[in-house]
């Protein structure tokens, strides 16, 4: 069938929609070499993996906070839409202060969802990617306890990743409302994977609409999770 | 001044990459200065929304334009206007439980949001469960913009982007909006949320001028089914999918 065609029709995308991700990671001491090294390369990965995606460029929020040093926990760089996210280059030393970490992601989500609300942009629920190699070092039962009561109030979506044997999926469960089921062991050092399934799923979760339920790129136990 | 209707639904690529039918739905029904339009999108998550939302939209559209052919009166007053809507609504709902009845599923897989306009040449009402949006916009005046004089009714959605209300729920009573469009109607247009990103203009407040112009200017210019044919081939523009994955349908009534 000969299909006409309406000329000069300008067809942009007008949506203000953002999706946040925040990556929480343990720059700790015993990160230091390889598991930093491939940490980093898979931050890299997310970055061109992210941009290349037309939707995801712009809508997704990154924010990076970096934990080690002293029971110190810090932002690296701002709030920015992947399409302007530059992976850093992270180092690794110190301690591992997981409460004081999740503390300020979960404050940088609120301040994020404030600013959100006040330009009038629509959002979908935040991600908060918690990366481990160890267990804490600061008082974190209070900070745990507030990641799991928000996850549980659907204020953000908590993915509590335990890496190599140092770390305790135990532990690591009281940061999820989902408890210890909600945590994924990662295979040896296989961030390059795991920063792979992060940028695909961030690809369907930023475009998804009313009433659907993101199938998520299937990673075994993670076949599925609620947008 | 009769109405002429121009309405298409595209599928979405990522519908068609998943071989799930197109879950949007349009109906609409014209007498003479009359006219009730509705359109429909069903639940991405929800196995049977297309069908739900084929009946809603028809359901509606029917027992509305018959209640406005009986009673012009119907669009007087808001409490009664409601009170029709929400009839109208609750037959859509006892034709969706029969069918889920016999089909042995939940009235949830039905789920699909419903956007409409019930109004004659003077005014109207837009009704309205969920997401999706409608634009009135009035006869240009030489001293109001087109801007000013454009009545929007928005989507309602939950404290995501990605959350909305479906007229399936039991709370659908509660989420049913209706909002007066006191002026006459010159542009009428209504749309799922997949129309929505280049249809509309940014935050929401009025349809996106180059997306809108051109396409009236050229409807304006056609016949009903050849404009909704070249409506369907710009809602099905390859540049659309840079845009949206999800189906997109777009009714557009002109008067006069």
């Amino acid at each position: 069938m000969n299909q006409p065609v309406i000329p000069d029709v300008a067809l942009v995308d007008n949506t203000e929609q953002r999706t946040p991700l925040v990556l929480v990671l343990d720059c700790s001491g015993s990160m230091m070499g390889p598991p930093v090294q491939q940490l980093n390369e898979g931050l890299k990965l997310l970055e061109t993996e992210l941009k290349s995606d037309v939707i995801a460029a712009k809508r997704v929020r990154v924010l990076v906070v970096r934990y080690g040093g002293f029971d110190h926990a810090e932002v690296v760089g701002d709030w920015c839409d992947a399409m302007d996210f530059t992976a850093p280059v992270l180092e690794a030393d110190g301690t591992t202060p997981t409460g004081r970490a999740i503390d300020l992601a979960l404050t940088e989500i609120e301040n994020e969802k404030q600013r959100f609300k006040a330009a009038g942009i629509a959002y979908t629920r935040p991600w908060l990617f918690l990366m481990s190699d160890g267990v804490p070092t600061d008082t974190w039962e209070a900070s745990a306890k507030r990641a799991r009561e928000a996850e549980q109030a659907n204020k953000v979506a908590i993915f509590p990743i335990a890496v190599g044997d140092g770390s305790q999926v135990g532990v690591m469960g009281q940061f999820s409302g989902k408890g210890e089921g909600g945590v994924k062991r990662l295979q040896g050092l296989q961030f390059r994977e795991l920063f792979l399934w992060l940028s695909a799923s961030m690809q369907v979760v930023s475009q998804s609409r009313p009433g659907g339920q993101a199938q998520l790129p299937s990673t075994d136990t993670w076949s599925s999770v609620p947008t | 001044m009769a109405w002429r209707i121009y309405a298409a639904s595209a599928t979405g690529t990522s519908h068609l990459s998943k071989a799930i039918p197109c879950q949007d739905a349009f109906a609409f029904q014209a007498d003479g200065e009359r006219l009730v339009a509705v359109v429909c999108d069903g639940a991405g998550s929800a196995s049977r929304s297309d069908q739900g939302s084929r009946v809603v939209a028809d359901t509606v559209t029917r027992v509305l334009s018959e209640r406005l052919r009986g009673d012009p009166a119907v669009l007087d007053d808001e409490d009664v206007f409601e009170a029709s809507a929400s009839a109208a609504i609750e037959t859509a709902r006892a034709a969706l439980i029969e069918i889920a009845d016999a089909d042995k599923a939940s009235l949830s897989s039905y789920a699909a949001t419903l956007v409409g306009f019930a109004g004659d040449g003077q005014r109207g009402w837009f009704f309205h469960i969920g997401d999706g949006i409608g634009v009135a916009e009035a006869v240009s005046t030489s001293e109001a913009s087109a801007d000013e004089a454009s009545v929007v009714s928005v989507p309602e959605n939950g404290e995501y982007a990605n959350e909305t209300y479906f007229v399936t729920g039991d709370a659908w009573r509660q989420h049913l909006r209706v909002l007066a469009v006191s002026a006459p109607t010159a542009r009428l247009a209504l749309m799922s949320d997949g129309a929505m990103p280049f249809a509309m203009d940014k935050g929401n407040t009025g349809l996106f001028k180059p997306f809108i112009d051109p396409v009236a200017r050229y409807l304006a210019s056609v016949g009903e089914d050849d404009g909704s044919r070249a409506l369907l081939g710009t809602l099905d523009d390859p540049r659309t999918h840079g845009i949206t994955s999800d189906d997109k349908t777009l009714l557009i009534a002109l008067r006069g």
